[in-house]
Formats: C-alpha cells, structure tokens, sequence
C-alpha cells in the first residue's frame, strides 16, 4: 500500500488522503509535490542517459515515435522530455490509451471510488489509521523550515505535544513519586457507600439540601400560569443524565400538570422523546395519585413530543413557527418555555437563538454542574427560574408540599439526599487519604 | 483529482453560505424583517438537509462496515454486531405501524440504550474519586487552592452539612461562585473570544 509522509510530523498516511491522521496538516499539496518529484525523476534519469556517449535508445511497440513533419508544414516543437512512457501527452498521439486506468502502486483512485460518497474524506470516509508496509521503518524526513532551525521546531513540537505546566516545572517534579495508590478500594467504597445505604435503608441525619435563589421564581412562574397555558418545552436530555435530571424535571413536570399547562415537547436528541415520555407519564401517574385523579380523565390528553434534526439552529425555527410544535389550534405565542438541559449550552443555544425571537418567559432545569454558569442569566432576568440539580429538586418538592398540600413529595428523593450524603462522605475520605499518603511518603530531604 | 471543477464549486459552496448567512444575519438583527419568511423556509430546509445527511450517515456507517466484514479486515466481528444492531433497531421502527413507539422499539430503549448510557454516566463518579484522590493534594502547585474550593463546594452541598453547619457557608459559596468564580470564567471566554477573532481575521486577510 503506498503511503504520503506529512510534510509536518512524518506520520506515513494512506496515499489519497486529504489532511494528516496524526496532525490534521493538509497532504495535498505534499502529494502533488511528490508526483512531480516522480515525474520529474525519470526525466533526470534521461537526461543523464542522454549525456552519456552510446547508441540511441531502441523503440519499442509501445512508445510510438514521433512522425515526421509533413512536407510543407512547420516542424513540430521538440517535445520536452519525460514523455517517453506516457505517449498519450505527445500532441500528435492518435491512438487509444492502452495503460490501466490506475497506477497499481497507487490505490488511492481504488479507495475513492470504493467510498458511498468519493471525494468527501473526512466527512463520510471511515478514518483509518495508516498501515505500516515494508520500508516504512526508516525515520521520517523531516522538512527543514528556512527561518526556523530544526532543533527549535523539534522542542515546539515537543512543547505543544505535552500537557501544559502550571507554573514552575522544576517544583512540580521535585515532589515525590505518587504513593502506592489503592484507587480499587476506593472505587470499592464508593460502590458500597451508594448501594448499602440504598438497599439497607442505613440512617443518617438527612439534613436538608440548600434552597439556591431561583427555584422559588421558577414555582411562582408556573403557579401564575392560567389554565390551559401554553408551555413550550426544550428537552435537552437523554438517559445519559436521566439520573439525575429525571428527579429534577419530575417535580415542575407534575407543577405543569397539576396547572392544566398544554405542554409541547421538542428535542434535538434522538433519545430525548423517548425520555420525555417516560417522565412525563411518571409526573402524570404521580398526579393522579396525588389528586386521586381517574386515568380516563386525563387519558384523551396527549402531549406531543417531536424530535428536530439539525442542532441549534433549529431552537430559532421552533420559535419563530410555534405551529410546528403546537397543535394547529395554538399557533399563538406560547405563554412560557421550560429549557430542560444537562448541559449549560443547551439553555445558552434556547436563550441565544429562540428567546428574543418570542420574546416567552424562560425557565431551566439544568444539573448541577451547569448551575454556575447559567446563574448569571437568572440574575439578569434572562432566566425567570433556575432549578438545578438534586438541591433544587428537592427545595421545588419541598415548596411542592408546603403550598399544594395535595401533592407530596416523592420518597425517591428523599432517598435519593441520603444517598448523596454518603457519596459526599466518601470524597471527603478519598480527599483526606490522598494527602496523608502524599504527607507519608515525602522522601526525607538531602 | 483536485481540478479546477472542484475549487468552482468550493467557491458555490461558500457563496450559498455567506448568502445564507447574510439572510440570517439581515432577519435577526431587525434590519430587513421582511426576509422572515425566507429565514422560515431555509431553516425547513435545514431540518430536510439534516435529516438527509443523518440517513446518509447511517447508510455510510453501515456500507463502510459491510465492507469490513467482507474484506475480513481487522476487528471485522465488532462490524458484524454494529450490522446486525442497526438492522434489527431500523426493522423494529419500520416494520411496525407504531414506528419509534413500537413495543420492540421501547423495550430495545429500555432495557439496552438507557441502561448502557446511564451506566457510562455513573463511571464518572469512578474517575471523580480516582481524580480527587491523585490531584487535590496541598503540595502540588495551586493545589491548596484547589482544595480549598473543593472542600468549599462539596460541604455546601452536602444536604447533612445543613445540620452542622451555619447556612452563612452556603451563602459564602454561592458569593464565590457569583462573583470570583464567574469573573474568572467570563475573563477566560472574553479573552477566548477575541483571540479566536484575532486569529480568523488573521487567517482571512493574511497570508502570512
């Protein structure tokens, strides 16, 4: 199989390949370099030939030689040389190219025309790590830049190849080798703090999560809603941060239930509607069981969930065309949205892209590692409510049960503080243990 | 292989996209409003070329690995189980009138793929505590730091460090992620930012 050196880092690549495997650096041009390099070689080869004293080359069946000039016209211009294999470039072949359509050591042309889409590498091509052939173990000739000296370019390289350095190298490998680390017991106990406390019911004062500013707006926004109230709903998450979303996004679902919200649910996740449904339908059975509501009262309601194709950019289709989410009878301006988001991008994208074009009240339910970053939005009014991860699933439970007393709250999550007690204790543990063993094991000083 | 034909059609390409952009760009800022129902038909057509371009994937995914199994190539079992998953997941949805809601489609959902992605998820508390462990060390550079506001955020929210602890700690923390934290964090995506604009204007105008 021949292979393409990258000009940049010698990696040998798959000959027809567009960009370098190992550094993205464009091969094309390199290639093109290399088939004048190829041609120009025999050419060489001739001209040495040539200088050389002896009798001219024989002709072969194969390389047709020139025609006389006919009588009366002018001569034709000396053809340059390099040409005797490839007669079809003479101006005055007349035949037929009797040559394979592709070089046999070349089978870049193979590969491409094998592809579903030729010519799209790097789109639709699998990516494919250059194969190693006989020959390919000498070193890579590596080009020699003009203005930079190779030594230097080889420890940029060097550099931009390792992760950084915080601060003074000399300090941060002076500390001692790491300890002999038990990371599987660790593993072990992090295990057992999650799944005995699960399974035996162990005790442990609770306590209760903190209520961080922006889930009581979030309850008085849904609470103000009239009924039948439009709710667009973004559902930016799949069973990946099902865990974790699901115990945040049950309570306001069940809160939009209890308020007779005519919800719509749009996600640009293939495994969001999916999602969406199975929560939905938990929120609605704990409903009814709360209310002591018949299934057949709320049955004929369904609640449309649709999953968009194109990323991001669609947020502003949804928005500027309610009628593709809603039913064709509730083409008006929906009365708030609710950005249902793992991620903080996810509720940045609604905000950037689907916001200012409708103009709706927002409301997140994010996790708790995107609440940082999206609190800046509740604070400048961008974000009417913020509910985030466990904390704020629980403070919505909480105010859930305080102010409709016919809902109570779900034991799951009550279980679900105690779990999250123990796995906070194990990091403090895991925290402690890695520096006494780091303390320890300090060799003693010259 | 790379003909002039090719760089005539890069050069439509860019021309559909600045056009398209132009558009976009004219409607969201207010300035030709009017262009809202152009804006509408090409982000339709954007969720149509999207959802061509995800059958193309999928046709792509399974003729590349099709032609694994045929030419025997390395790790060409691992083809057959892709094959064979993406057959039995596309007959069960389209051989059904309920489509994806079809009961194979739902069980497939289930008991394979919420299960599997939850459980790559729940590894993340793994490598948490493997991280915690080798990193949040006093005697490392920054690493007091580090620990500091390790220890800061994991106590305020635990929900028993309620029961010891004065609620002043929570506020404290949310005060440092209201106003260092994101500080910090806007510095870092301004600084991104202009040295990305900065680079593309370089990249652009410049040729060396």
């Amino acid at each position: 199989m021949s292979v393409v050196r990258c000009p940049h880092c010698g990696t040998a690549n798959r000959a027809g390949s567009n960009f370098c495997n190992s550094c993205g650096t464009e091969l094309r041009a390199a290639e093109e370099r290399a088939a004048d390099e190829r041609a120009v070689e025999p050419r060489r080869q001739e001209e040495e030939t040539a200088a050389e004293p002896g009798p001219p080359p024989a002709a072969t069946p194969e390389t047709p030689q020139p025609k006389e000039p006919s009588p009366g016209l002018p001569a034709a211009p000396q053809q340059p040389h390099g040409l005797a294999d490839q007669p079809w470039l003479r101006m005055e072949f007349g035949g037929t190219d009797s040559a394979p359509p592709f070089d046999e050591e070349d089978d870049s042309a193979r590969a491409a025309t094998a592809r579903l889409a030729p010519g799209i590498q790097g789109l639709l091509a699998p990516v494919r790590v250059s194969v190693r052939s006989a020959g390919d173990d000498e070193p890579a000739a590596r080009p020699r830049s003009p203005d930079i000296p190779a030594e230097q370019m080889r420890l940029v390289r060097q550099r931009m190849g390792s992760p950084p350095i915080l601060g003074q190298a000399e300090q941060l490998w002076s500390l001692p080798a790491s300890p002999d680390l038990r990371l599987p017991w660790l593993f072990l106990a992090l295990g057992l703090a999650i799944l005995l406390p699960a399974l035996l019911a162990l005790p442990l004062p609770r306590g209760a999560p903190a209520q961080w500013p922006g889930v009581e707006d979030a309850f008085d926004v849904i609470q103000g809603l009239p009924a039948q109230a439009n709710v667009l709903v973004y559902w930016a998450y799949d069973p990946a941060a099902a865990g974790e979303l699901d115990e945040a996004a049950l309570p306001v679902v069940e809160h939009l239930l209890q308020r007779r919200a005519r919800m719509s649910v749009v996600s640009l996740l293939p495994g969001g509607p999916a999602t969406a449904r199975r929560l939905i339908e938990r929120a609605r059975l704990e409903w009814q069981r709360s209310e002591n509501l018949t299934a057949a009262a709320e049955s004929a309601w369904v609640i449309p969930v649709q999953y968009l194709p194109g990323g991001a950019a669609m947020l502003a289709h949804v928005a500027q065309n309610p009628e593709r989410v809603f039913d064709a009878e509730q083409q008006e301006r929906p009365d708030l949205a609710v950005v249902f988001g793992a991620q903080a991008e996810d509720v940045q994208h609604w905000l950037e892209q689907a916001a200012p074009l409708n103009r709706t009240p927002v409301i997140a339910v994010t996790s708790a590692a995107a609440d940082p970053i999206l609190r800046p939005y509740w604070n400048s009014g961008q974000l009417s409510g913020l509910v985030s991860g466990f904390d704020g699933a629980y403070s919505y439970q909480s105010l859930l049960a305080d102010r409709l007393p016919r809902l109570e709250r779900s034991a799951a999550l009550d279980r679900q503080v105690v779990l999250q007690d123990w796995g906070l204790a194990i990091f403090f543990l895991a925290i402690v243990l890695g520096n006494l063993a780091a303390m320890f094991s300090r060799p003693p000083e010259p | 292989m790379h003909t002039d034909r090719s760089a005539s059609a890069n050069y439509l390409v860019i021309a559909l996209l600045v056009s398209v952009s132009l558009i976009i760009v004219l409607d969201r800022t207010g300035i030709a409003s009017s262009l809202q129902p152009i804006t509408g038909t090409l982000y339709a057509w954007g969720i149509l070329l999207a959802a061509f371009s995800l059958l193309l994937g999928v046709f792509n995914a399974g003729w590349v690995h099709l032609q694994r199994i045929f030419l025997g190539e390395t790790n060409w079992p691992h083809s057959v189980a892709l094959v064979a998953a993406l057959v039995v997941v596309l007959a069960s949805g389209l051989l059904s009138p309920f489509g994806a809601e079809s009961s194979l489609t739902e069980w497939l959902f289930d008991a394979i793929i919420a299960p599997g992605q939850a459980t790559l998820f729940a590894l993340l508390a793994f490598f948490m505590i493997a991280a915690a462990y080798r990193l949040l060390r006093v005697g490392r550079n920054g690493g007091g730091w580090m620990l500091a506001g390790a220890l800061l955020m994991l106590t305020a929210q635990a929900p028993a460090a309620g029961v010891w602890m004065s609620p002043g700690l929570t506020r404290f923390a949310g005060w440092t992620l209201d106003v260092p934290v994101m500080a910090t964090l806007r510095g870092a995506l301004m600084g991104g930012s202009l040295a990305l604009t900065l680079i593309a204007i370089r990249y652009m105008f410049m040729t060396k």
